[in-house]
């Protein structure tokens, strides 16, 4: 039975004979020492009737369930009523949140995923009890996303608290909640989270098909969603926005974009994204303008040198040389006499370094990690500037690159650009400042051709799919917040204002 | 490539707006164009040929998007009203034109890289090349249109602030020459132009894939055009200005040499002129895809299967195929000057006769015709994505296995800078000598122990000088790189002496010509009399010598 039950697609309903139901799930449930059944007595004397009781050890409040159902349980006095069932679940079990099912599948998956099922004897349906109790990680501070003004919580595995923590800051019933599975085996639950008047529905209804295409076996984290839904595989650039702070997601989902929580990830997808998206950080709005505009200019030109320096540095030293200053040459060239390998192989060499240590210091544990970080970067440079490796001026371009790159808000946008920075480095060596230029195009070519969820990915520094084209107040310079009248071009046509009204 | 999208006119896949026609069109016509106006424009007619041009190109723009906002637009007329075989010549004559307007900008810009740039072979200059425009011609024409966008200030506000900043140092009076010269010899010239304004053709197709009335979009085709005519006045102003007329007549790089004698930059750069060329570099190689992009469409509907294919993606045969015929016809001329020529010469009587004729001539056929029932739009052509991967995976693996190929170079450290050049003599006999600011010490050693008895070289305090005998510069620099194995650099000279028998413009022509040729140096170097004090000095560089030798002595 139980190896028939889960080679069919059909939908097996429970049994009124709970003697059925009992051995389906014991054989189910074989050698599965966490789940917890038990079969007991509802009513007295002659009016008994079997219930049985499933929940898995360990996901379930057992002691909720002990107090508000099997004690009231045992008091019922009549089990034998024709509305005993009703009964049961209107007026007996001490708990709102009930649901009767009676497919197979979606109970054990209910159960599976902490809850407590019911069933008794004469009913072809279970009472499904809300007993979750997962072991979790309270909410901490943001640690990939961390600001200096704002608010410090983040996300964490659970999605309820992801839910909890969104709707804690949109308190509008136009905030909308879509709970669904994925995965065969894994059944992790995930929620799209919208405004109703805001979103496009063309957008949601895509997001929707693409989910429910997916016959995969499981999903961990949000990471593994977003890899799936990413058109062009061979792009290092993300096209879907992951955040750990509830509040860019609510900042998101009032600028008519959705976003979807993961169980089991403590990052929420948003979607869709775009390269400036990428660029934003949440201080950006908890700041004057002035300061967060400055912010913003340095953040774009920490993103040029995050991609190009070392290609740039590389190009000019062998190619062309006319351009550094007379002295800066001479310092560069003192510099270098000493070493023994050519430009290319001292920047790899250390660029290479410089990477190992981020992996050696993620994979190392917590303060041990971030220690290895300086004193590796600081002794390792100047171990290799002693030793005639490399010559000073590259430690300082490769320190500034590596700097640059981590004030890039968004990790995997960052790490799009170390990648890319490889690629530069080779056009660069091989053409020059003109192998840089043609490197530069091409990134820029893909860019062009980039949409996340029918949006270019470059907007706005280019136009929209439709034509408009996007105002640029929360661009390069991000506006005093009472200019910014309108939303984004995510927005639903129609409803794109959001100052009504302001004392200016 | 996206291969399963029709075209259609009402999908916004396929749409673009003004701006993005506008950013396309003044990137296409502006990059090139200001690149060769100045070897293109009268000697006498100066600045009036420029004008005259831009007015016809005004009237150009005009018929053709007259003609491309036709019922359905140009592809709909032409395939609507001519019968198959010869629609599909006309779309052959059509992309075999675009592939040679694309083969000459290729062996153009092999060129310009080649002396700016990147001195190595042509061939290594252009296979890179080759790869971004075949990349860049397989995109669809949104794609295409979000990328002219996206570099489309970064190409016009560097060179339009260095021009501006150009306009101080530009002698306006050379650009217009009195108004005394015939309207006919004007207007010669200006036609003379008309292939630098070559690229507006391509209206003709996009202007269907915009939405608006004709009326609209004619008024801002007509700004678009405006707008890259005043940018072309600009460069042709400051160019001519600084470069004079001959050396600017007379020069397939004038723009770039104007643009050296503009910037001398003390802050971050010395030659913020070459940051700038690659700006421009970039709007240059985009026109190169538009003619890509434009032929490999017309090469589709050429040879379309199954009736008409009207797709505005790409497709990667066809646009091998136009890569390969543009590639074939680059090699038809060794160089870029004679390519020019030919290419100047065929714009001129071949070409543009009959970018104006094709299209009147079918629309006179359409006007005649219309009451005939329209064909039916259908699909063709499999795409052959498999040859895609090959050929990048073979790119790939040329260009790694040549990487090694990038250390052949002179490293910072091995080279000898020259910091002045004091030159004496007359008559194939000179006496050089250099002051260096720096010299490796293995090349000092070198010098040492292959020359101990020679003592053409001293060095007091870091500061080295070498002098040699040589009947020219290319003699003296070799004969230093044979005695230290290193070479010598130009580009941080900060000054060339002169005896006073060299220092009268005509006595150093050949010499000062050689020495920007054969070293390099830049134009703004200053020149010095040798014994004069520096504060007596005019302000002398070797640019302004080489613009007064073109003008006084053009041999």
């Amino acid at each position: 039975m139980n190896q028939h039950y889960f080679d069919t697609n059909q939908t097996i309903r429970l049994s009124e004979h709970i003697t059925d139901n009992i051995l389906v799930l014991q054989a189910m449930f074989r050698d599965c020492d966490d789940i917890i059944q038990n079969e007991f007595m509802i009513g007295q004397d002659d009016s008994m009737r079997r219930a049985y009781m499933i929940y898995v050890d360990g996901l379930a409040d057992n002691v909720m369930v002990q107090e508000h159902v099997i004690k009231p349980c045992r008091h019922i006095i009549s089990a034998n009523d024709h509305d005993f069932f009703d009964a049961l679940r209107c007026t007996v079990i001490e708990m709102v949140d009930l649901t009767e099912e009676t497919d197979f599948d979606a109970m054990i998956t209910r159960v599976l995923s902490g809850d407590t099922a019911l069933l008794v004897d004469g009913r072809s349906g279970s009472i499904l009890i809300s007993s979750k109790k997962l072991p979790l990680r309270g909410i901490e501070e943001a640690k990939m996303e961390s600001v200096m003004r704002g608010p410090r919580d983040s996300f964490n595995e659970s999605l309820r608290t992801g839910t909890a923590l969104i709707r804690r800051r949109i308190r509008d019933s136009h905030l909308k909640i879509v709970q669904n599975t994925i995965g065969d085996r894994s059944r992790t639950d995930y929620a799209l989270i919208y405004m109703e008047d805001l979103a496009k529905e063309e957008l949601i209804d895509q997001i929707r098909q693409e989910l429910s295409v997916y016959d995969i076996d499981a999903i961990y984290d949000s990471g593994m969603l977003e890899q799936f839904m990413h058109k062009k595989w061979y792009s290092p650039f993300p096209v879907i926005q992951s955040t750990e702070r509830p509040d860019k997601a609510a900042s998101a989902l009032l600028e008519g974009r959705v976003a979807l929580i993961t169980d089991n990830s403590p990052e929420v997808m948003l979607f869709p994204a775009t390269f400036h998206t990428f660029l934003q950080a949440s201080d950006d709005y908890y700041s004057q303008w002035t300061v967060a505009s400055f912010a913003r200019i340095l953040r774009y030109l920490a993103s040029i040198l995050a991609i190009g320096l070392p290609a740039f540095y590389i190009a000019i030293t062998n190619y062309h040389i006319e351009m550094l200053p007379t002295r800066l040459l001479l310092a560069i060239a003192q510099a270098r006499s000493l070493v023994t390998f050519p430009v290319i192989t001292e920047v790899l060499l250390m660029e290479l370094l410089f990477e190992l240590l981020r992996e050696a210091g993620i994979r190392l544990p917590g303060p041990l990690g971030n220690t290895i970080g300086i004193v590796g970067g600081l002794i390792v440079g100047q171990a290799a500037v002693e030793a005639e490796l490399v010559s000073t001026i590259v430690v300082i371009v490769v320190a500034l690159t590596a700097l640059a790159s981590y004030t890039i808000p968004n990790e995997s946008f960052a790490s799009a650009y170390r990648l890319l920075k490889f690629f530069l480095i080779f056009t660069s060596a091989v053409w020059g400042l003109y192998g840089f230029t043609l490197g530069m195009m091409i990134i820029g070519i893909h860019l062009s051709g980039l949409t996340s969820f029918g949006i270019p990915y470059m907007i706005p520094m280019v136009s929209a799919n439709d034509g408009q084209i996007e105002n640029k107040k929360d661009f390069i310079l991000r506006l005093p917040l009472y200019t910014m009248r309108q939303r984004p071009v995510f927005t639903k046509a129609g409803n794109r204002i959001r100052i009504k009204k302001h004392l200016r | 490539m996206n291969q399963s999208c029709i075209y259609n006119s009402s999908s916004d896949l396929y749409r673009i707006n003004m701006r993005q026609l506008r950013c396309m069109t003044i990137l296409e016509t502006g990059t090139i164009g200001c690149l060769l106006i100045t070897l293109r424009s009268g000697y006498n007619t100066g600045i009036f040929s420029v004008i005259i041009c831009i007015l016809l190109s005004l009237l150009y723009g005009i018929l053709m998007v007259f003609i491309g906002r036709t019922d359905g637009g140009y592809y709909a007329l032409v395939e609507n009203t001519l019968p198959s075989l010869i629609r599909r010549g006309v779309w052959c004559i059509y992309s075999l034109r675009y592939a040679i307007h694309g083969a000459w900008l290729l062996s153009y810009l092999t060129y310009l890289i080649h002396e700016t740039l990147y001195d190595r072979a042509y061939l290594w200059i252009l296979l890179p090349l080759l790869f971004v425009c075949i990349y860049a011609g397989s995109k669809t024409i949104k794609e295409r249109a979000r990328f002219a966008e996206l570099i489309f200030w970064w190409v016009l506000l560097p060179t339009g602030i260095l021009f501006l900043i150009g306009i101080g140092k530009a002698d306006l009076s050379i650009a217009a020459p009195p108004v005394s010269v015939p309207f006919r010899t004007i207007l010669h010239d200006g036609c003379r132009l008309m292939p630098l304004y070559l690229p507006l053709e391509l209206l003709i197709f996009r202007v269907s894939a915009l939405s608006g009335s004709r009326k609209i979009i004619m008024k801002h085709s007509m700004i678009t055009i405006l707008l890259s005519g005043i940018w072309m006045l600009l460069v042709y102003t400051v160019t001519i200005g600084i470069l004079g007329s001959t050396w600017g007549h007379d020069n397939l790089l004038g723009v770039t040499d104007a643009m050296e004698q503009i910037i001398k930059w003390d802050g971050i750069f010395e030659r913020m002129d070459i940051l700038f060329l690659l700006f421009w570099l970039a709007g240059s190689i985009y026109a190169i895809t538009a003619y890509l992009f434009q032929g490999q469409q017309l090469l589709q509907r050429a040879f379309a299967i199954n009736g008409i294919s009207s797709r505005y993606t790409g497709s990667l045969w066809a646009v091998l195929l136009q890569t390969g015929i543009m590639c074939a016809l680059f090699f038809l001329f060794p160089a870029a000057d004679s390519w020019t020529t030919w290419y100047m010469r065929f714009a001129c009587y071949i070409d543009i006769p009959l970018s104006i004729g094709m299209p009147i001539i079918f629309w006179l056929i359409y006007i005649i015709c219309q009451y005939k029932k329209r064909r039916r739009i259908t699909p063709g052509i499999q795409f052959k994505e498999r040859a895609f991967k090959e050929f990048i995976v073979v790119m790939i693996l040329i260009s790694i296995g040549t990487l090694s190929g990038c250390i052949d170079t002179d490293s910072i450290e091995d080279r000898a800078y020259v910091k002045e050049l004091h030159i004496t003599g007359k008559d194939n006999d000179y006496e050089f000598r250099c002051i260096l600011s720096y010299l490796s010490q293995d090349s000092i050693d070198t010098f040492h122990t292959d020359n101990s008895e020679n003592n053409v070289f001293t060095e007091d305090q870091g500061i080295f000088e070498y002098d040699n005998h040589a009947q020219s510069i290319i003699q003296f620099n070799e004969t230093f790189q044979k005695q230290t194995n290193c070479t010598f650099d130009y580009s941080h000279l900060q000054g060339i002496y002169l005896d006073h028998t060299l220092y009268v413009p005509s006595a150093s022509a050949k010499l000062l010509r050689d020495i920007r040729t054969d070293t390099k140096a830049v134009l703004s170097t200053p020149i010095y009399a040798e014994d004069m004090q520096i504060g007596d000095q005019q302000e002398v560089t070797l640019g302004d010598r080489i613009k007064y030798n073109k003008e006084h002595s053009p041999e």
